[in-house]
């Protein structure tokens, strides 16, 4: 995080004391923070500054937040993390389905809010990057379509190369059971998770190290699947 | 075989064509020999006459005999002189034997129907009480009834009216063709609820040749409350109902009655006792919300306070330490909170499984990624089904309720004691089992373990936590239509088995999701 200007986050949550603490902790970190108190405010104060990342608390008393990701989203392709409490699992996957791109759930420890915000951040930058994708003992490289785990080079059938290509793109970013279908077997297939599982699981055993390691795709009960980044 | 049911022409009539044969019989012996008492022959199809047809037709036959013996076997042949002594006593004899043996066999009859009466009448309340054994509510005790009495009137329906919520009368239950929005019938039945006496209605021919047979509304009275009305609708070739019918009709009608009125007074009581329950839930509730809650709180205020204390710097380590124990404290506040949360959307009613299609592993993989924190340093060693096994069910829930009996294993047993996750996929079920080898559920807590607010004691000590982690398991379970049941662990412990049915067939193309995303 060091190169370049310091990463502008948007926060908007109801909670005064919320805003004062995540302000003052992500700052420590060099983020600039800009904390708004409302709906209304986050989209004025995004039309008139720019930024690089808006974390969003679902739970707006005057806003639906599941809306108001599709309006950021309408108009502009800043990552956005939504922040929930467990009871909004619902809403929290209608929101990634409508355009927020990941979520971290209330109460959360700093080092996992830190880690989502940096994918997020990486995911907007990772254009220019190389198309290799590492963590830990696995390596992806997106361009020459090779898969290997601890240099040990794995065979993929296309289907799972086409599952692990869309985790690896968003590495550390969970990616829905929707958005992985669609990626992988087109729109008309949101649904079929079944398929998805039988995949998934084929795409594990091959990734795995050792028979009890669950290896580096984390299933989030309820919402889809994330591939840890390094 | 009754005589209501031949018609009385044909008694008439057959009356006649005995009469006749029988002379034509006389006519062709009295050609043949001379017989003195040949008249007798007349007194066997009166006397047949009389018993199956009754008074009538075997007077008529007996006048008939005498008439026609007199004219054609009396000499002087074709006249009709009932000058002879021997004739009158015929006519008398042949009359009295039609009236004694007509009014015996009428008597004998009613008699034989009456018992048949009692033997139906008893026979439908046998199969009534029978039917309302085996029903589980008042509905289906209802609708039993109503199917009973369709079934033995020969109806074309019946419905049961009941009041709703003790305003006006709606139709709880029917058989055949009732319709519930038949004002007609409704207003019969309103009319039979409030004044208490039977409504009786005369079938008729309508405009439209629909004829309609008549009906009966009978009050429903339990003790000296009428609790609804019983609506009868016979076939319009009907004629009405019998006397003994309408006792029938009546012994059923009481047998509802008390039905219904024994069905209101276990509503009634079951009420009492869900607030009496929920009573108890909310006393439970704010002890623990008293106590389990500000446990937390304060190691969690304790420790802040500590460390804000300006008078010296902490060593680096203490310093760690506290700030430690507050972020474990934290989440421990939160899960009891998710705890309480749960259990009140089990409690409404409010859990609704989404079900989808996992993968068995990553079943166990979430409910240990969720148990984390409370195993560290434990050995769990996981048992599951090699390659892809599908199940349906809804992953949040089932890895909380598996997160949940580890973390229970966790918590009531020493770090040392290897726990052991156990998967199985086999005969349309999958069987979660979380296995530890501690010192077991003491036998007399095993019922209860699984209820609300109930914490098994060790040495003496209640255990931690709220006491609401395998109540919730067991909402979990129940939402899924599978159970959870505590089983010794051979050799000493206990296994948790987390029991919920799958569907015999795996989705393959097509939608199985349980409910849209």
């Amino acid at each position: 995080m060091s190169e370049g200007p310091p990463a502008r986050i948007l926060l908007v949550d109801d909670e005064q004391q919320i805003r004062r603490l995540l302000s003052v902790a992500l700052a420590r970190d060099g983020y600039r923070v800009e904390a708004v108190a409302s709906g209304e405010e986050a989209i004025s104060h995004l039309v008139a500054t720019p930024v690089d990342l808006v974390l969003l608390d679902l739970g707006l008393p005057d806003t639906d937040g599941v809306d108001l990701c599709r309006e950021i989203r309408a108009w502009t392709s800043v990552p956005v993390i939504v922040v929930t409490v467990r009871s909004e699992d619902r809403q929290k996957v209608a929101a990634l389905d409508c355009g927020a791109d990941d979520y971290v759930t209330k109460p959360f420890s700093m080092a996992e809010l830190l880690a989502r915000i940096r994918a997020n951040l990486r995911r907007t930058a990772s254009n220019a990057e190389d198309g290799l994708i590492r963590a830990g003992a696995l390596e992806v490289d997106l361009v020459r379509r090779l898969v290997s785990v601890a240099g040990r080079h794995v065979h993929l059938t296309p289907t799972e190369w086409d599952l692990l290509r869309v985790l690896a793109s968003n590495a550390g970013r969970v990616v829905t059971h929707r958005q992985l279908l669609r990626e992988v077997r087109g729109a008309a297939y949101e649904e079929e998770t079944a398929i998805l599982r039988v995949h998934m699981v084929a795409l594990r055993q091959k990734l795995a190290l050792t028979r009890d390691q669950p290896g580096y795709i984390v299933t989030e009960p309820g919402v889809g699947y994330r591939l840890l980044s390094a | 075989m009754s005589v209501r049911s031949m018609g009385p022409i044909r008694g008439y009539v057959l009356a006649t064509a005995m009469a006749s044969a029988t002379t034509v019989v006389v006519a062709l012996i009295d050609h043949l020999i001379h017989v003195p008492n040949i008249s007798l022959l007349y007194v066997p199809p009166i006397l047949l006459t009389a018993i199956y047809f009754g008074t009538g037709p075997s007077l008529w036959g007996a006048g008939l005999s005498v008439v026609e013996y007199d004219f054609f076997l009396v000499a002087p042949a074709f006249t009709l002189t009932v000058n002879r002594i021997e004739d009158v006593l015929a006519l008398v004899v042949f009359c009295s034997v039609a009236v004694i043996a007509s009014q015996l066999a009428v008597s004998v009859r009613s008699r034989a129907e009456a018992a048949q009466w009692r033997a139906r009448e008893s026979r439908t309340l046998y199969e009534l009480g029978q039917a309302l054994m085996f029903a589980r509510d008042i509905g289906e005790v209802l609708t039993r009834i109503s199917r009973e009495v369709t079934r033995t009137f020969d109806a074309v329906s019946c419905a049961i009216y009941v009041p709703k919520d003790g305003e006006s009368l709606e139709v709880a239950a029917g058989s055949g063709s009732y319709d519930p929005e038949d004002r007609e019938a409704n207003a019969a039945a309103a009319y039979a609820y409030s004044k208490g006496s039977e409504v009786s209605m005369p079938g008729r021919r309508s405009r439209l040749s629909t004829r309609s047979g008549p009906a009966e509304y009978v009050p429903l009275r339990a003790a000296d409350q009428v609790v609804g009305v019983m609506g009868l609708k016979l076939k319009p070739s009907s004629e009405g109902m019998s006397a003994a019918e309408h006792g029938l009709l009546n012994s059923v009608a009481a047998q509802a009655a008390v039905s219904i009125a024994r069905a209101q007074t276990e509503e009634q009581r079951r009420r009492l006792e869900i607030l009496e329950e929920e009573d108890r839930l909310k006393s439970a509730l704010i002890s623990s919300v008293s106590h389990d809650l500000r446990t937390p709180l304060a190691s969690i205020k304790a420790s802040a306070t500590s460390l804000l204390l300006a008078d010296k710097a902490w060593p680096p380590e203490e310093q760690r330490e506290l700030l430690t124990a507050i972020d474990s404290e934290s989440d421990r506040l939160n899960r009891l909170v998710g705890n309480l949360l749960d259990m009140s959307r089990i409690e409404s009613g409010a859990l609704h499984p989404r079900l989808d299609w996992y993968d068995v592993n990553e079943v166990v993989d979430a409910a240990l990624a969720q148990a984390k924190p409370v195993l560290a340093g434990r050995i769990v060693t996981t048992r599951l089904s090699e390659g892809p096994s599908l199940v349906l069910l809804d992953l949040t829930l089932v890895a909380q309720a598996v997160a949940n009996l580890v973390d229970n294993a966790a918590r009531y047993t020493d770090t040392h004691v290897p726990l052991e996750v156990e998967a199985r996929l086999a005969g349309g079920r999958l069987c979660l089992a979380v296995v530890d080898h501690g010192s077991g559920v003491p036998f007399d807590q095993r019922d209860r373990i699984f209820k609300r607010f109930s914490r098994t004691s060790r040495n003496g000590e209640s255990g931690p936590g709220v006491g609401l982690g395998l109540a919730i398991c067991r909402g979990i379970a129940e939402a899924h239509e599978g159970t959870i049941r505590l089983l010794p662990t051979p050799g000493g412990g206990s296994t948790f088995v987390l029991d919920l049915p799958q569907p015999s067939t795996v989705a393959g193309a097509g939608n199985h999701r349980g409910q849209p995303a």
